[in-house]
Protein backbone atom coordinates (compact mmCIF):
# COMPACT_ATOMS: atom_id res chain seq x y z
CA UNK A 1 0.00 0.00 0.00
CA UNK A 2 2.77 2.13 0.99
CA UNK A 3 4.30 1.59 -2.66
CA UNK A 4 0.94 1.91 -4.33
CA UNK A 5 0.78 -1.97 -5.74
CA UNK A 6 -1.83 -2.59 -2.98
CA UNK A 7 -5.56 -0.83 -2.78
CA UNK A 8 -8.13 -0.36 0.26
CA UNK A 9 -10.78 -1.19 -2.12
CA UNK A 10 -9.46 -3.84 -3.48
CA UNK A 11 -8.16 -7.61 -2.55
CA UNK A 12 -7.66 -8.51 1.14
CA UNK A 13 -8.54 -4.98 2.47
CA UNK A 14 -12.10 -4.95 0.87
CA UNK A 15 -12.57 -8.12 2.08
CA UNK A 16 -11.52 -7.87 5.84
CA UNK A 17 -14.88 -5.02 5.06
CA UNK A 18 -16.68 -7.15 3.69
CA UNK A 19 -16.35 -9.64 6.33
CA UNK A 20 -16.86 -6.78 9.02
CA UNK A 21 -19.71 -6.07 7.50
CA UNK A 22 -20.96 -9.96 7.98
CA UNK A 23 -20.92 -9.43 11.82
CA UNK A 24 -23.41 -6.78 11.98
CA UNK A 25 -26.73 -9.65 12.80
CA UNK A 26 -24.65 -10.74 15.58
CA UNK A 27 -23.83 -7.49 17.12
CA UNK A 28 -25.42 -6.89 20.68
CA UNK A 29 -28.72 -4.28 20.76
CA UNK A 30 -28.10 -0.78 20.27
CA UNK A 31 -24.37 -1.38 19.63
CA UNK A 32 -24.43 1.92 17.04
CA UNK A 33 -24.65 3.98 20.73
CA UNK A 34 -22.10 1.08 22.58
CA UNK A 35 -18.89 3.08 23.82
CA UNK A 36 -15.34 0.50 23.96
CA UNK A 37 -15.91 0.38 28.05
CA UNK A 38 -19.22 -0.59 27.43
CA UNK A 39 -18.52 -3.80 24.99
CA UNK A 40 -16.08 -4.94 27.22
CA UNK A 41 -18.48 -4.99 30.02
CA UNK A 42 -20.87 -6.24 28.05
CA UNK A 43 -18.61 -9.27 27.22
CA UNK A 44 -17.56 -9.80 30.61
CA UNK A 45 -20.97 -10.15 31.89
CA UNK A 46 -21.67 -13.24 29.64
CA UNK A 47 -23.91 -10.82 26.99
CA UNK A 48 -21.55 -11.87 24.10
CA UNK A 49 -20.61 -15.22 23.06
CA UNK A 50 -17.13 -13.86 20.77
CA UNK A 51 -15.36 -10.51 21.23
CA UNK A 52 -12.93 -10.14 18.71
CA UNK A 53 -9.77 -7.82 19.76
CA UNK A 54 -6.13 -8.32 20.91
CA UNK A 55 -3.71 -9.95 23.66
CA UNK A 56 -4.18 -6.08 25.65
CA UNK A 57 -7.74 -7.72 27.25
CA UNK A 58 -6.19 -10.66 29.02
CA UNK A 59 -6.01 -8.93 32.64
CA UNK A 60 -8.76 -6.99 32.46
CA UNK A 61 -11.27 -9.83 31.05
CA UNK A 62 -9.88 -12.53 33.65
CA UNK A 63 -10.04 -10.22 36.78
CA UNK A 64 -14.06 -9.21 35.62
CA UNK A 65 -15.23 -12.09 33.93
CA UNK A 66 -16.87 -15.59 35.91
CA UNK A 67 -16.86 -17.93 33.36
CA UNK A 68 -13.84 -19.46 31.83
CA UNK A 69 -11.95 -17.93 28.78
CA UNK A 70 -10.47 -19.41 25.75
CA UNK A 71 -8.89 -17.79 22.73
CA UNK A 72 -8.79 -18.41 18.48
CA UNK A 73 -6.67 -16.66 15.84
CA UNK A 74 -8.48 -14.77 13.02
CA UNK A 75 -10.28 -17.43 11.09
CA UNK A 76 -8.76 -17.82 7.17
CA UNK A 77 -10.55 -18.03 4.05
CA UNK A 78 -11.96 -21.09 2.68
CA UNK A 79 -8.98 -22.94 1.23
CA UNK A 80 -6.09 -20.84 2.56
CA UNK A 81 -4.38 -22.36 5.64
CA UNK A 82 -1.90 -19.56 6.46
CA UNK A 83 -3.61 -17.65 9.52
CA UNK A 84 -2.05 -13.77 9.86
CA UNK A 85 -1.69 -12.05 13.21
CA UNK A 86 -0.99 -8.30 13.80
CA UNK A 87 1.94 -8.92 16.39
CA UNK A 88 3.47 -5.24 17.39
CA UNK A 89 5.02 -4.62 14.12
CA UNK A 90 5.69 -0.83 14.74
CA UNK A 91 7.31 -0.96 18.21
CA UNK A 92 10.63 -0.30 18.67
CA UNK A 93 13.03 1.31 21.24
CA UNK A 94 16.65 2.98 20.47
CA UNK A 95 19.27 5.15 21.57
CA UNK A 96 20.37 8.78 20.22
CA UNK A 97 23.36 7.71 18.04
CA UNK A 98 25.01 11.31 18.43
CA UNK A 99 25.11 10.59 22.70
CA UNK A 100 28.91 10.16 24.17
CA UNK A 101 30.67 8.62 26.93
CA UNK A 102 29.39 7.84 30.31
CA UNK A 103 25.43 8.30 29.01
CA UNK A 104 26.29 6.53 25.47
CA UNK A 105 27.97 3.10 28.19
CA UNK A 106 24.84 3.99 30.47
CA UNK A 107 22.38 3.75 27.12
CA UNK A 108 24.02 0.59 26.30
CA UNK A 109 23.66 -0.90 29.41
CA UNK A 110 19.99 0.17 29.81
CA UNK A 111 19.57 -1.39 25.88
CA UNK A 112 21.30 -4.17 26.42
CA UNK A 113 19.01 -5.27 29.74
CA UNK A 114 15.72 -4.14 27.77
CA UNK A 115 17.07 -7.09 25.14
CA UNK A 116 17.89 -9.40 27.57
CA UNK A 117 15.73 -12.28 28.06
CA UNK A 118 15.42 -11.23 32.19
CA UNK A 119 13.62 -8.43 30.87
CA UNK A 120 11.34 -10.32 28.28
CA UNK A 121 10.31 -12.54 31.02
CA UNK A 122 9.42 -9.91 33.87
CA UNK A 123 7.94 -7.56 31.24
CA UNK A 124 5.55 -10.41 29.57
CA UNK A 125 4.80 -11.47 33.33
CA UNK A 126 3.98 -8.38 34.53
CA UNK A 127 1.53 -7.25 31.75
CA UNK A 128 -0.34 -10.25 30.64
CA UNK A 129 -0.97 -9.50 26.65
CA UNK A 130 1.96 -7.28 26.18
CA UNK A 131 4.88 -8.95 24.48
CA UNK A 132 8.70 -8.35 24.62
CA UNK A 133 9.98 -7.79 21.21
CA UNK A 134 13.28 -10.17 22.10
CA UNK A 135 13.66 -13.42 20.60
CA UNK A 136 14.54 -14.64 24.05
CA UNK A 137 12.40 -17.83 25.22
CA UNK A 138 9.93 -16.73 27.69
CA UNK A 139 7.66 -18.56 29.80
CA UNK A 140 4.97 -16.64 30.69
CA UNK A 141 2.96 -18.26 33.88
CA UNK A 142 -0.32 -16.75 31.87
CA UNK A 143 -2.14 -19.59 30.04
CA UNK A 144 -3.88 -17.11 27.55
CA UNK A 145 -0.98 -15.21 27.07
CA UNK A 146 1.21 -17.88 26.16
CA UNK A 147 -1.66 -19.46 23.84
CA UNK A 148 -1.48 -15.68 22.10
CA UNK A 149 2.32 -16.24 22.60
CA UNK A 150 2.68 -19.65 20.61
CA UNK A 151 0.80 -17.98 17.48
CA UNK A 152 3.94 -16.52 16.67
CA UNK A 153 5.25 -19.55 15.52
CA UNK A 154 2.28 -20.36 13.35
CA UNK A 155 0.95 -17.78 11.89
CA UNK A 156 2.61 -14.45 9.34
CA UNK A 157 2.95 -11.26 10.79
CA UNK A 158 0.44 -8.83 9.27
CA UNK A 159 0.22 -4.62 9.38
CA UNK A 160 -1.48 -2.15 10.77
CA UNK A 161 -2.36 -0.35 7.90
CA UNK A 162 -3.58 3.35 9.59
CA UNK A 163 -0.36 3.16 11.56
CA UNK A 164 2.60 5.44 10.52
CA UNK A 165 3.10 6.62 7.08
CA UNK A 166 -0.51 6.18 5.67
CA UNK A 167 -1.86 8.51 8.84
CA UNK A 168 0.11 11.30 7.96
CA UNK A 169 -1.97 13.42 5.67
CA UNK A 170 -5.62 14.79 5.48
CA UNK A 171 -8.11 13.02 6.05
CA UNK A 172 -6.11 10.92 8.28
CA UNK A 173 -7.21 7.03 7.41
CA UNK A 174 -7.14 5.80 11.21
CA UNK A 175 -9.85 8.62 11.51
CA UNK A 176 -11.80 7.30 8.37
CA UNK A 177 -10.96 3.72 9.27
CA UNK A 178 -13.22 4.50 12.44
CA UNK A 179 -15.42 5.88 10.51
CA UNK A 180 -16.27 4.75 7.67
CA UNK A 181 -16.69 0.85 9.61
CA UNK A 182 -18.71 2.75 11.78
CA UNK A 183 -20.90 3.16 8.45
CA UNK A 184 -20.61 -0.50 7.08
CA UNK A 185 -21.62 -2.02 10.63
CA UNK A 186 -24.76 0.54 10.72
CA UNK A 187 -25.70 -0.70 7.12
CA UNK A 188 -25.45 2.79 5.73
CA UNK A 189 -22.53 1.80 3.65
CA UNK A 190 -22.02 -1.00 1.67
CA UNK A 191 -18.09 -2.88 1.87
CA UNK A 192 -17.42 -1.63 -0.83
CA UNK A 193 -18.76 2.12 -1.03
CA UNK A 194 -16.55 2.28 2.29
CA UNK A 195 -13.38 0.82 0.80
CA UNK A 196 -13.96 3.33 -2.33
CA UNK A 197 -14.36 6.48 0.16
CA UNK A 198 -11.10 4.99 2.17
CA UNK A 199 -9.33 4.81 -1.08
CA UNK A 200 -10.13 8.29 -2.42
CA UNK A 201 -9.47 9.91 1.05
CA UNK A 202 -5.72 8.11 0.85
CA UNK A 203 -5.63 9.31 -3.06
CA UNK A 204 -6.08 12.93 -1.87
CA UNK A 205 -2.69 13.27 -0.09
CA UNK A 206 -0.73 10.23 -0.48
CA UNK A 207 1.70 9.39 -3.48
CA UNK A 208 3.59 6.50 -3.20
CA UNK A 209 7.02 7.12 -4.13
CA UNK A 210 8.14 6.86 -7.86
CA UNK A 211 4.17 7.10 -9.30
CA UNK B 1 -9.44 80.96 30.64
CA UNK B 2 -8.52 78.20 33.19
CA UNK B 3 -7.59 74.60 31.03
CA UNK B 4 -9.24 71.56 32.47
CA UNK B 5 -6.23 69.50 34.26
CA UNK B 6 -6.20 66.29 32.32
CA UNK B 7 -8.11 63.41 33.91
CA UNK B 8 -5.53 61.12 34.93
CA UNK B 9 -7.40 59.33 37.25
CA UNK B 10 -9.70 58.09 34.53
CA UNK B 11 -6.71 56.36 32.89
CA UNK B 12 -5.68 54.59 36.84
CA UNK B 13 -9.29 53.62 37.45
CA UNK B 14 -9.36 52.07 33.60
CA UNK B 15 -6.02 50.53 33.57
CA UNK B 16 -6.69 47.20 35.23
CA UNK B 17 -9.35 46.53 33.43
CA UNK B 18 -8.02 47.46 30.11
CA UNK B 19 -4.50 45.83 30.31
CA UNK B 20 -6.06 42.15 31.61
CA UNK B 21 -9.06 42.80 28.99
CA UNK B 22 -5.75 43.34 26.18
CA UNK B 23 -3.20 40.88 27.36
CA UNK B 24 -5.88 38.13 28.05
CA UNK B 25 -8.23 38.56 25.49
CA UNK B 26 -7.26 40.75 22.84
CA UNK B 27 -4.16 39.90 22.20
CA UNK B 28 -4.45 36.15 21.89
CA UNK B 29 -7.67 36.81 20.02
CA UNK B 30 -5.43 38.83 17.30
CA UNK B 31 -2.95 36.69 17.56
CA UNK B 32 -4.92 33.44 16.76
CA UNK B 33 -5.93 35.66 13.66
CA UNK B 34 -2.80 36.17 12.57
CA UNK B 35 -2.00 32.35 12.91
CA UNK B 36 -4.60 31.26 10.48
CA UNK B 37 -2.67 33.51 7.27
CA UNK B 38 0.61 31.45 8.02
CA UNK B 39 1.14 27.70 6.93
CA UNK B 40 4.24 25.13 7.83
CA UNK B 41 6.92 26.52 5.01
CA UNK B 42 7.12 23.53 2.48
CA UNK B 43 11.20 23.00 2.84
CA UNK B 44 11.07 23.25 6.88
CA UNK B 45 7.73 22.44 8.39
CA UNK B 46 9.31 23.79 11.88
CA UNK B 47 8.80 27.00 10.61
CA UNK B 48 5.33 28.85 9.52
CA UNK B 49 5.70 31.27 6.75
CA UNK B 50 3.10 34.17 5.63
CA UNK B 51 0.60 32.88 3.24
CA UNK B 52 -2.39 35.38 2.92
CA UNK B 53 -6.19 33.70 3.03
CA UNK B 54 -4.74 30.38 1.40
CA UNK B 55 -6.13 28.85 4.45
CA UNK B 56 -9.29 30.52 4.56
CA UNK B 57 -9.16 28.92 0.82
CA UNK B 58 -8.68 25.70 1.80
CA UNK B 59 -10.98 25.45 4.09
CA UNK B 60 -14.03 26.43 2.08
CA UNK B 61 -13.02 24.87 -0.84
CA UNK B 62 -10.53 21.77 -0.28
CA UNK B 63 -13.17 18.10 -0.46
CA UNK B 64 -11.20 17.40 2.34
CA UNK B 65 -12.45 20.77 4.98
CA UNK B 66 -15.30 22.00 2.62
CA UNK B 67 -17.92 19.33 3.66
CA UNK B 68 -16.55 19.31 7.08
CA UNK B 69 -17.11 22.86 7.82
CA UNK B 70 -20.43 22.89 6.11
CA UNK B 71 -21.07 19.92 8.09
CA UNK B 72 -20.36 22.04 10.96
CA UNK B 73 -21.98 25.18 10.45
CA UNK B 74 -24.90 23.08 9.36
CA UNK B 75 -25.05 21.19 12.58
CA UNK B 76 -24.71 24.10 14.98
CA UNK B 77 -27.62 26.11 13.66
CA UNK B 78 -29.63 23.18 14.19
CA UNK B 79 -27.76 23.10 18.06
CA UNK B 80 -28.93 26.68 18.34
CA UNK B 81 -32.60 26.30 16.68
CA UNK B 82 -33.40 23.73 19.47
CA UNK B 83 -32.18 25.72 22.15
CA UNK B 84 -34.16 28.75 20.72
CA UNK B 85 -37.22 26.17 20.07
CA UNK B 86 -37.10 24.50 23.23
CA UNK B 87 -34.76 25.76 25.76
CA UNK B 88 -36.03 29.51 25.92
CA UNK B 89 -39.43 29.01 25.64
CA UNK B 90 -39.45 26.61 28.44
CA UNK B 91 -37.38 28.61 30.39
CA UNK B 92 -39.82 31.64 29.74
CA UNK B 93 -42.61 29.39 30.84
CA UNK B 94 -40.67 27.97 34.08
CA UNK B 95 -40.02 31.45 35.27
CA UNK B 96 -43.31 32.40 34.94
CA UNK B 97 -44.25 29.80 36.99
CA UNK B 98 -41.82 30.07 39.28
CA UNK B 99 -43.12 34.07 39.94
CA UNK B 100 -46.58 33.13 39.84
CA UNK B 101 -48.22 33.63 43.41
CA UNK B 102 -50.46 30.79 42.78
CA UNK B 103 -47.15 28.03 42.96
CA UNK B 104 -45.76 26.37 46.34
CA UNK B 105 -42.41 25.32 46.34
CA UNK B 106 -41.08 27.64 44.36
CA UNK B 107 -37.60 27.87 45.90
CA UNK B 108 -37.31 23.83 45.87
CA UNK B 109 -38.00 24.08 42.06
CA UNK B 110 -35.93 26.96 41.18
CA UNK B 111 -32.94 24.96 42.68
CA UNK B 112 -33.75 21.99 41.39
CA UNK B 113 -34.54 23.11 37.94
CA UNK B 114 -30.73 25.36 38.25
CA UNK B 115 -28.41 22.50 39.56
CA UNK B 116 -27.37 20.76 36.28
CA UNK B 117 -26.26 24.04 35.19
CA UNK B 118 -24.10 23.96 37.86
CA UNK B 119 -22.92 20.04 36.84
CA UNK B 120 -19.23 19.48 34.73
CA UNK B 121 -19.82 18.68 31.29
CA UNK B 122 -18.15 15.72 32.34
CA UNK B 123 -21.23 14.28 34.82
CA UNK B 124 -24.14 15.45 32.32
CA UNK B 125 -22.32 13.74 29.41
CA UNK B 126 -21.91 10.28 32.09
CA UNK B 127 -25.63 10.63 33.35
CA UNK B 128 -27.07 11.03 29.75
CA UNK B 129 -24.94 9.47 27.54
CA UNK B 130 -23.57 6.18 29.75
CA UNK B 131 -26.34 6.52 33.18
CA UNK B 132 -29.43 6.87 30.81
CA UNK B 133 -29.32 6.59 27.31
CA UNK B 134 -27.13 3.87 26.91
CA UNK B 135 -28.40 0.80 25.05
CA UNK B 136 -26.77 -1.42 27.79
CA UNK B 137 -26.99 0.58 31.16
CA UNK B 138 -29.42 3.27 30.44
CA UNK B 139 -32.97 3.56 32.30
CA UNK B 140 -34.65 4.60 29.46
CA UNK B 141 -35.60 1.60 28.22
CA UNK B 142 -37.92 0.59 30.88
CA UNK B 143 -39.03 3.97 31.68
CA UNK B 144 -40.05 4.07 27.69
CA UNK B 145 -41.16 0.29 28.49
CA UNK B 146 -43.23 0.98 31.29
CA UNK B 147 -45.54 3.72 29.85
CA UNK B 148 -46.21 1.14 26.76
CA UNK B 149 -43.87 2.91 24.41
CA UNK B 150 -41.05 0.20 24.37
CA UNK B 151 -41.29 0.43 19.72
CA UNK B 152 -39.86 4.11 20.60
CA UNK B 153 -36.51 2.43 22.35
CA UNK B 154 -33.86 3.45 20.03
CA UNK B 155 -29.86 3.83 20.32
CA UNK B 156 -30.37 7.94 20.02
CA UNK B 157 -26.90 8.43 20.36
CA UNK B 158 -26.00 5.99 17.96
CA UNK B 159 -27.79 6.88 14.88
CA UNK B 160 -26.73 9.44 12.13
CA UNK B 161 -30.47 10.83 12.01
CA UNK B 162 -30.88 11.09 15.93
CA UNK B 163 -27.77 11.77 17.75
CA UNK B 164 -27.51 15.23 16.86
CA UNK B 165 -30.96 16.29 18.32
CA UNK B 166 -30.68 13.87 21.30
CA UNK B 167 -27.28 15.61 22.40
CA UNK B 168 -29.38 19.44 21.50
CA UNK B 169 -31.65 18.44 24.20
CA UNK B 170 -29.57 17.16 26.98
CA UNK B 171 -27.68 20.68 26.47
CA UNK B 172 -30.85 22.15 27.16
CA UNK B 173 -31.77 19.83 29.55
CA UNK B 174 -28.74 21.46 31.56
CA UNK B 175 -28.69 25.03 30.53
CA UNK B 176 -32.40 25.72 31.01
CA UNK B 177 -31.26 27.26 34.29
CA UNK B 178 -29.77 30.28 32.57
CA UNK B 179 -32.43 31.88 30.66
CA UNK B 180 -34.98 30.98 33.75
CA UNK B 181 -33.07 32.82 36.07
CA UNK B 182 -32.57 35.91 34.03
CA UNK B 183 -36.34 35.82 32.59
CA UNK B 184 -37.13 35.00 36.65
CA UNK B 185 -35.26 37.98 37.62
CA UNK B 186 -37.01 40.52 34.58
CA UNK B 187 -40.66 39.24 35.48
CA UNK B 188 -40.16 39.70 39.38
CA UNK B 189 -39.07 43.53 38.69
CA UNK B 190 -41.91 44.46 37.08
CA UNK B 191 -44.00 46.59 38.90
CA UNK B 192 -47.48 44.81 40.35
CA UNK B 193 -49.14 48.28 39.90
CA UNK B 194 -48.95 47.40 36.15
CA UNK B 195 -50.80 44.03 36.65
CA UNK B 196 -53.28 44.86 39.09
CA UNK B 197 -54.29 47.37 36.57
CA UNK B 198 -54.63 45.48 33.79
CA UNK B 199 -56.34 43.06 35.82
CA UNK B 200 -58.86 46.04 36.63
CA UNK B 201 -59.42 46.45 33.14
CA UNK B 202 -60.59 42.96 32.97
CA UNK B 203 -56.70 41.36 31.15
CA UNK B 204 -56.88 37.38 31.23
CA UNK B 205 -53.89 35.63 32.79
CA UNK B 206 -52.41 35.47 29.68
CA UNK B 207 -53.77 38.83 28.57
CA UNK B 208 -51.31 40.00 30.97
CA UNK B 209 -48.77 37.63 30.39
CA UNK B 210 -48.91 38.57 26.49
CA UNK B 211 -49.48 42.15 26.38
CA UNK B 212 -47.83 43.31 29.75
CA UNK B 213 -45.05 41.04 31.13
CA UNK B 214 -43.99 39.55 28.00
CA UNK B 215 -43.23 43.29 25.89
CA UNK B 216 -41.78 44.39 29.53
CA UNK B 217 -38.91 41.67 29.75
CA UNK B 218 -38.43 41.92 25.42
CA UNK B 219 -34.50 43.49 26.73
CA UNK B 220 -34.33 40.25 28.35
CA UNK B 221 -35.07 37.78 25.61
CA UNK B 222 -32.71 39.67 23.13
CA UNK B 223 -29.93 39.29 26.22
CA UNK B 224 -30.59 35.16 26.38
CA UNK B 225 -30.87 35.23 23.10
CA UNK B 226 -27.46 36.49 22.26
CA UNK B 227 -25.92 34.45 25.21
CA UNK B 228 -27.44 31.48 23.65
CA UNK B 229 -26.29 31.96 20.07
CA UNK B 230 -22.54 33.03 21.55
CA UNK B 231 -22.71 29.82 24.07
CA UNK B 232 -24.10 27.33 21.28
CA UNK B 233 -21.52 28.77 18.49
CA UNK B 234 -18.28 28.03 21.08
CA UNK B 235 -19.71 24.51 22.30
CA UNK B 236 -17.38 21.60 22.29
CA UNK B 237 -17.55 19.77 25.56
CA UNK B 238 -21.22 17.68 25.79
CA UNK B 239 -20.06 16.51 22.38
CA UNK B 240 -16.58 15.76 23.30
CA UNK B 241 -17.11 14.03 26.18
CA UNK B 242 -20.07 11.68 24.75
CA UNK B 243 -18.99 11.35 21.37
CA UNK B 244 -15.45 11.90 21.57
CA UNK B 245 -13.09 14.07 19.08
CA UNK B 246 -14.74 12.07 16.01
CA UNK B 247 -18.17 13.30 16.81
CA UNK B 248 -19.80 10.58 15.62
CA UNK B 249 -21.64 8.59 13.50
CA UNK B 250 -20.30 9.95 10.51
CA UNK B 251 -19.83 13.31 11.74
CA UNK B 252 -23.30 13.55 12.65
CA UNK B 253 -22.77 15.53 15.91
CA UNK B 254 -19.80 17.44 14.35
CA UNK B 255 -20.35 21.38 15.50
CA UNK B 256 -17.67 24.27 15.11
CA UNK B 257 -15.60 23.43 18.46
CA UNK B 258 -15.07 19.78 17.54
CA UNK B 259 -14.01 20.51 14.32
CA UNK B 260 -11.74 23.29 15.57
CA UNK B 261 -10.69 21.02 18.43
CA UNK B 262 -9.65 18.15 15.99
CA UNK B 263 -7.95 20.24 13.33
CA UNK B 264 -6.10 22.33 16.01
CA UNK B 265 -4.45 20.12 18.43
CA UNK B 266 -5.52 16.61 16.52
CA UNK B 267 -7.07 13.41 17.12
CA UNK B 268 -6.09 9.62 17.52
CA UNK B 269 -3.40 9.38 14.99
CA UNK B 270 -4.46 12.49 13.35
CA UNK B 271 -1.68 15.21 14.00
CA UNK B 272 -2.61 18.99 14.90
CA UNK B 273 -2.64 21.62 12.50
CA UNK B 274 -2.32 24.87 14.24
CA UNK B 275 -2.78 26.94 11.56
CA UNK B 276 -5.82 25.58 9.82
CA UNK B 277 -7.04 25.52 13.41
CA UNK B 278 -6.91 28.95 13.74
CA UNK B 279 -8.19 29.37 10.35
CA UNK B 280 -11.74 27.49 11.66
CA UNK B 281 -11.43 29.54 15.34
CA UNK B 282 -11.36 32.57 12.76
CA UNK B 283 -14.70 31.28 10.81
CA UNK B 284 -16.14 30.94 14.06
CA UNK B 285 -15.32 34.42 15.66
CA UNK B 286 -16.76 35.93 12.48
CA UNK B 287 -20.42 33.87 12.39
CA UNK B 288 -20.18 35.30 16.47
CA UNK B 289 -19.31 38.41 15.59
CA UNK B 290 -21.77 38.73 13.13
CA UNK B 291 -24.81 37.30 15.08
CA UNK B 292 -23.57 39.76 17.98
CA UNK B 293 -23.42 43.06 15.42
CA UNK B 294 -27.12 41.81 14.02
CA UNK B 295 -28.37 41.93 17.85
CA UNK B 296 -26.89 44.91 18.25
CA UNK B 297 -27.41 46.67 15.61
CA UNK B 298 -30.83 45.18 14.73
CA UNK B 299 -32.36 44.56 18.28
CA UNK B 300 -30.56 46.11 21.28
CA UNK B 301 -30.91 49.93 19.90
CA UNK B 302 -34.67 49.60 18.62
CA UNK B 303 -35.32 49.22 22.75
CA UNK B 304 -37.06 51.50 24.58
CA UNK B 305 -36.53 51.82 28.04
CA UNK B 306 -39.83 51.47 30.44
CA UNK B 307 -39.79 53.82 33.33
CA UNK B 308 -42.47 53.33 36.39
Amino acid sequence: MIAGTEKLNEGGSLAALEALARWQPYLIDGYQALSYPDAQSAFTLGLGAIYPTGSWEISGFEANSDFELGIFPPPVPEGADTCYISDHTDIAIGMNAALEGDRRAAAETFLSWVASAEFAGLYANALPGFFPLSDAEVTLDDPLANEFLSWRGECESTIRNSYQILSRGTPNLENELWRVSAQILNGELTPQAGADELQAGLDSWYTPAGM
Amino acid sequence: MTRKRFPTHIIVFLAPAVIIYTVFMIYPLIDSLRLSLYAPSAENPQVEEFVGFKNYETLFTDPNYAPRLQGAVKNNFIFFAVHMLVQNPVGLLLATLLTSQLTRWRGVFRTALFLPTMLSFVLVGFIWGNIILSPLWGIADDFFRTIGLGDLIQPWLGKPETALITLSLVSVWQFIGIPMMLFSAALIGISDELIEAARVDGATAWGVFWYIKFPLILPTVGIVTILTFVGNFNAFDLIYTVQGGLAGPNFATDILGTFFYRTFFGFQLQAGNPTMGATIAGVMFLIILTGVLVYLVGFQRRLTRVEY
